[in-house]
């Protein structure tokens, strides 16, 4: 008996204490890092990350609300070899198990973003949940801002806001390894623009081989967002008789088909929209309204696909998956030649449009939809 | 001979699916040689027949006479050359503790975390699960009804919550690529059947309803299992690609409002599942090496088995010269095949043949 409580006891140390005791690392003793910017100039990369400042962060009061953070930066030819140096500026070691946002400079992501996608991937710790950005300057630059303005968490919330599901073009870590590996598809990753002092994320940069090909203007981002079917608070307007009309875009919902007629291949785009509309009045009528912001729609979306696939041949919308899915057959057929099938297609695009008067006008408003 | 009838069918039900729900958390693409998960479903289906046939020798023999287990059943119409028999089934068992720790061991250091010391965490389950094999099956069934509560609510969370990424693009037409990722996962997903081997020694400590519960255990893990790879093909897309363990891999993005970061909880969960699994192959091995060696022998061969199973699962992940043979889904499906259904088959014909010659 005595043997027998001896052995579980034995096993209840070792499995208790023993394996948490090992290499462990003490809160105090990590670099919570919670922003990761990259650059990479001339072949030598500057790593930046964003990490809580766990001393201050002790010190300050437990209601301010605001993390203190501090962003540490070092250069070296490789990534590892960079974070090696952060480690040893701080004396810590890195955690990058909180990471929210990984930062690309521009000029880096013009020279391909793959050994930086790969590096952080295959990080034990960081999350493929992850949201990589582009910026318009350099990713250092946009984390170490002295106001304590640009912390990583607002930055976070600039991708989110306005976006359905919280993600409309899925720019995370996992998406883009995903689109990395596939010839056939391209990147896209949302543009963060920095401009004497104010940061705004309304632009999408596309990629093709992991490299940085173009930026969607505002007007092209609006038609992706609605051909991603994902559309959701974009807000534009039209002009009808000299007078503005406003729309905000509540949901889309995109349905993409695929056909050959007559050997020419062709895409049919349908987008159901609902919006509100305000500043309108008896003077228009709806039969006038609407064709004219269905015309307004599809002209974005058009616009859009000319610009990514046409001039820039980035298939961000993955139309070759459409063509798997209408007819796979045609696709195992054509495999070599379907970029060039995606880029010659015509597309149709449909867009209709459920419309919500708001406003003063009873007459209207009265008839919603 | 006679055996105690000690574990209840949903007992014994639960024993079994805990084993598949571990083997199936380390699941890879690269040991099925396949590209694409998706056509993973179709040969989950297929397998789920193709157990029907191999369960069914292990049934039979069970009915012939439910109070003994397929270790007696070699003695008794084999003899001598029976104890060849029980060697066979005796390595098979050890060889999947070695393989499960071991794939576990790669798990835990490329995918967790290269830092946690291997030899402690592998020391601390086969320390665990050989006392829980001395203690025998009854115990084991009690712990498992506990950590499969966890585990399914763990697994239920993590459905609803991969549900809402699922992006019908990801879904590509079956069979797209050919055949061969089907008929790889087919060899890949009835290789890994150890729980058929494992219902020819156990069947007979259960009360009654032997044959629900090979029925639910086949149908109901397999059915899972597909299900498990149209939601994380749907939500993880060609992510799934540049994976190596797919399924664990949903456990990193499940995360649902605060409920974020989750996966060391998972991989907490996953572990205590694996101390049942291993203790219930340990548990098999000791019935097979107490019929062997006798009962005097028993503590010294424990502790040699657990010597032996510690080396091998700490060497397998650092020697790729003897992983790739011990991975090898060839290797494993004939292991599995043998002690699942040529064995039994061998025993069912010996027995239906003395039968027939003491008639006559």
């Amino acid at each position: 008996m005595k043997v027998k409580n001896m052995f579980i006891l034995l096993e209840l140390i070792l499995v208790c204490f023993l394996p948490g005791c090992s290499k462990v690392s003490g809160l105090d003793e990590q670099l919570i890092v919670y922003g990761i910017g990259i650059d990479n100039s001339e072949g030598i990369y500057e790593l930046s990350v964003q990490a809580i400042d766990i001393k201050n962060n002790s010190e300050s009061s437990s209601k301010e609300a605001q993390k203190k953070l501090t962003t540490i930066s070092s250069k070296a030819p490789s990534l590892i070899e960079a974070e090696k140096q952060i480690e040893n500026q701080s004396g810590k070691k890195m955690l990058y198990s909180h990471a929210l946002i990984l930062i690309i400079g521009e000029q880096t992501a013009k020279n391909g973003i793959t050994d930086i996608v790969k590096f952080f991937s295959t990080n034990h710790k960081l999350r493929p949940t992850v949201e990589v950005l582009i910026s318009n300057i350099s990713a250092k630059d946009i984390l170490a801002n002295e106001k304590g303005e640009n912390n990583s968490e607002d930055i976070l919330a600039l991708t989110k806001v306005g976006k359905e599901n919280n993600d409309a073009i899925n720019s995370n870590l996992r998406y883009i390894l995903g689109d990395i590996n596939d010839n056939l598809k391209a990147e896209k990753v949302w543009y963060l623009e920095y401009n004497e002092g104010q940061m705004c994320c309304e632009k999408i940069s596309i990629l093709k081989n992991s490299k940085l090909i173009n930026i969607l203007d505002d007007d092209d981002t609006k038609g992706a967002i609605l051909c991603f079917g994902k559309a959701k608070n974009i807000c534009d307007n039209i002009k009808i008789n000299d007078k503005e009309i406003y729309y905000e875009i509540n949901k889309a919902k995109a349905n993409i088909n695929f056909s050959v007629e007559k050997g020419k291949p062709i895409f049919y785009v349908s987008v159901l929209v609902t919006m509100n509309l305000y500043n309108l009045d008896n003077n228009i009528s709806n039969e006038e309204v609407k064709p004219l912001i269905e015309k307004r729609l599809s002209n974005l979306i058009k616009n859009t696909i000319n610009f990514c696939i046409k001039e820039n041949n980035c298939d961000i919308f993955n139309f070759n998956k459409h063509i798997i899915k209408a007819n796979a057959d045609f696709f195992k057929a054509n495999l070599n030649r379907i970029e060039n099938i995606v880029a010659s297609a015509e597309y149709d695009i449909n867009v209709s449009t459920k419309i919500r008067y708001l406003g003063p006008n009873q007459d209207i408003s009265a008839l919603v939809y | 001979m006679e055996r105690k009838n000690i574990v209840t069918a949903p007992q014994l039900f639960s024993l079994f699916f805990l084993c598949n729900i571990i083997i199936g958390i380390t699941y890879n693409l690269p040991m099925a040689k396949s590209i694409g998960i998706l056509d993973h479903i179709l040969s989950a289906i297929a397998a789920l027949f193709i157990n029907i046939l191999l369960i069914f020798p292990i049934y039979k023999i069970y009915k012939i006479n439910p109070n003994i287990n397929i270790v007696d059943n070699c003695i008794k119409n084999f003899k001598k050359i029976g104890i060849i028999f029980l060697i066979i089934y005796g390595v098979y068992y050890i060889f999947v503790c070695c393989y499960m720790l071991s794939l576990f061991n790669i798990f835990v250091r490329d995918i967790v975390d290269p830092d946690i010391s291997l030899f402690m965490l592998t020391f601390c389950v086969i320390l665990g699960s050989s006392y829980a094999a001395c203690k025998g099956i009854e115990g084991i069934a009690r712990a498992c009804s506990i950590i499969l509560f966890i585990i399914c609510l763990a697994i239920v969370f993590i459905i609803f919550t991969i549900i809402p990424q699922i992006d019908f693009m990801n879904y590509t037409p079956l069979l797209f690529n050919g055949p061969n990722d089907f008929i790889n996962g087919i060899f890949y997903l009835t290789s890994l059947s150890f729980y058929i081997p494992l219902a020819a020694t156990l069947l007979p400590v259960v009360k009654s309803g032997a044959k629900k519960v090979l029925i639910a255990t086949n149908t109901v893990t397999y059915i899972l299992f597909a299900i498990v790879i149209i939601i994380i093909a749907g939500a993880l897309g060609d992510y799934l690609k540049t994976q190596t363990f797919q399924i664990y891999e949903a456990t990193s993005t499940a995360e649902i409002g605060v409920f974020k970061r989750l996966d060391a909880i998972y991989l907490g969960i996953f572990t205590s599942g694996l101390f049942i699994t291993v203790s219930l192959f340990l548990f098999a091995f000791f019935l097979v090496i107490k019929k062997i060696l006798g009962v005097k022998r028993n503590k010294l061969i424990i502790f040699f088995a657990d010597i032996f199973l510690l080396v091998i699962s700490l060497i397998l992940p650092e020697f790729e010269e003897i992983s790739c043979f011990f991975y090898d889904t060839k290797f494993i499906f004939v292991f599995t095949f043998l002690t699942s259904f040529v064995i039994p088959t061998t025993i069912l014909l010996k027995y239906k043949l003395n039968l027939k010659w003491r008639n006559d």
